[in-house]
């Protein structure tokens, strides 16, 4: 018999299947495998957070309590606590001395550590231009210990970075995929951002009897947000400022909250206070 | 933002050309192959009719490259192990083509036998930067 060449035109050897689809599939599959593990596992872990005593959480606190700088600008971080004691006796809270430290960097931010420890950039404070503003800032971080955000957030924040570092270590996985996580996270954290203004918003009414200038300073970040394509630092932890503003206001308004003066800075007006160094001895040593 | 953006750009534009060059290298393949039908290339060791004159080994080698789409795709599936029709499609270029280069190396040869192939992933731990094959085998020449 004579050998007679055929030539296979069917390629068994490769699935025909459309590469693109395969990944819209699997990627949103992906996705929604993760956002489920998220949900449910930052559901139990913020209930877990939530329920946390105080003294564990003191020490939580303990471990980084350290690292926060109570020495610097201490004549602004006094008039700081003086602020804040004032708020935190008219808001009922309990469960912690609050403790503000202020952390010299551009960032026009503050956030609320466990434990009570507040800290405040000075990046914020140069922006504040009355002591009503300062104590709506400061009010604000209070909301979020009286809503338990700062140990809700450590909970959902540990589940995060678990499902990253369980993706990290499963291969190489497309860079959109853990963007899209947080993005979540963050639209989540709107709400709370929102809480606190209204919890703040009471609280200084309660402490100066009004609200006026409370809202000067969420005013100016709107505008700033409407106009600037560029998003500050600010807004990305304390997203749509002008949804937040609006919030505000309606708020203000159904408790018939009263306007009145501001009561300006002390001393030279502007925050830090020029010149807020601490005063060292011939060692280094901080003088009393 | 900006990294969504270059991977959106990568993305799309390695699926384009790696596409394109898929297909144009099918295309090659298939012309020669049709081409070197002629010439057989098995894996039994001897041949049991003919007189065989002269024997040499001749061997064809490829590498073929995975481009970002394919690895995106290959870490994708890992997570759930399944069928990888991008690596699919990658090794099999890879393996017909060695073929084809070891039939060319064998001019004027009646057959070739006791063909191997060989394959080797070039790239770290997860990573497939490329695949190498390697097809070897002894080409023969019938004594007329």
């Amino acid at each position: 018999m004579k050998f007679e060449p055929r030539y296979a035109e069917e390629n068994v050897n490769v699935s025909e299947q459309n590469p693109l689809l395969d990944f819209v599939r699997l990627s949103l599959l992906l996705l929604g495998i993760l956002f489920g593990v998220y949900l449910v596992l930052g559901f139990a872990a913020e209930k877990i957070a939530e329920r946390l005593p105080p003294n564990v959480e003191a020490a939580l606190a303990d471990s980084f309590a350290e690292q926060l700088d109570y020495k610097a600008f201490p004549r602004t971080r006094t008039y700081l606590q003086q602020v804040l004691n004032q708020l935190a006796d008219n808001s009922h809270l309990s469960g912690f001395h609050w403790q503000v430290s202020v952390q010299d960097s551009p960032e026009i931010n503050a956030v609320a550590l466990p434990g009570g420890h507040i800290v405040v950039f000075t990046g914020l404070l140069a922006t504040v231009k009355s002591e009503n503003e300062l104590a709506m800032v400061l009010a604000h971080e209070l909301g979020h210990y009286a809503h338990r955000d700062h140990l809700r957030g450590l909970g959902r924040g540990l589940v995060l970075l678990s499902i990253t570092a369980a993706l990290g270590i499963s291969g190489d996985l497309p860079s959109f995929i853990i963007p899209s996580l947080q993005t979540f996270s963050l639209k989540y954290s709107r709400e709370q951002e929102a809480a606190a203004d209204l919890f703040a918003l009471d609280v200084v009414a309660q402490t100066y009897g009004h609200v006026g200038g409370a809202l000067d300073l969420f005013q100016l970040f709107a505008q700033q947000e409407q106009k600037d394509s560029h998003i500050p630092a600010f807004f990305s932890t304390h997203p749509d400022a002008v949804w937040r503003l609006q919030a505000a206001r309606k708020h203000i308004r159904q408790n018939n909250y009263a306007q009145a003066a501001v009561k300006a800075l002390p001393r030279a007006g502007k925050l830090p206070f020029p010149n807020d160094v601490q005063k060292l001895d011939g060692d280094g040593q901080p003088l009393p | 933002m900006e990294d969504l953006i270059i991977f959106v750009i990568l993305f799309v534009s390695s699926y384009l050309i790696g596409r394109y060059k898929e297909k144009r290298h099918f295309a090659d393949i298939i012309r020669r192959e049709k081409e070197l039908l002629a010439l057989p290339a098995l894996t039994m060791k001897q041949t049991e009719e003919y007189p065989v004159a002269e024997a040499k080994l001749v061997t064809g080698n490829v590498v073929i490259a995975g481009d970002y789409f394919k690895q995106i795709m290959a870490s994708l599936a890992s997570f759930f192990g399944m069928r990888l029709s991008v690596a699919e499609s990658m090794m099999d270029r890879a393996r017909r083509e060695a073929v084809l280069r070891m039939k060319e190396q064998a001019t004027g040869a009646d057959a070739i036998l006791n063909v191997r192939l060989q394959s080797m992933k070039i790239g770290q731990r997860s990573t497939i930067t490329g695949v190498e094959v390697m097809a070897c085998g002894t080409a023969i020449y019938y004594a007329k």
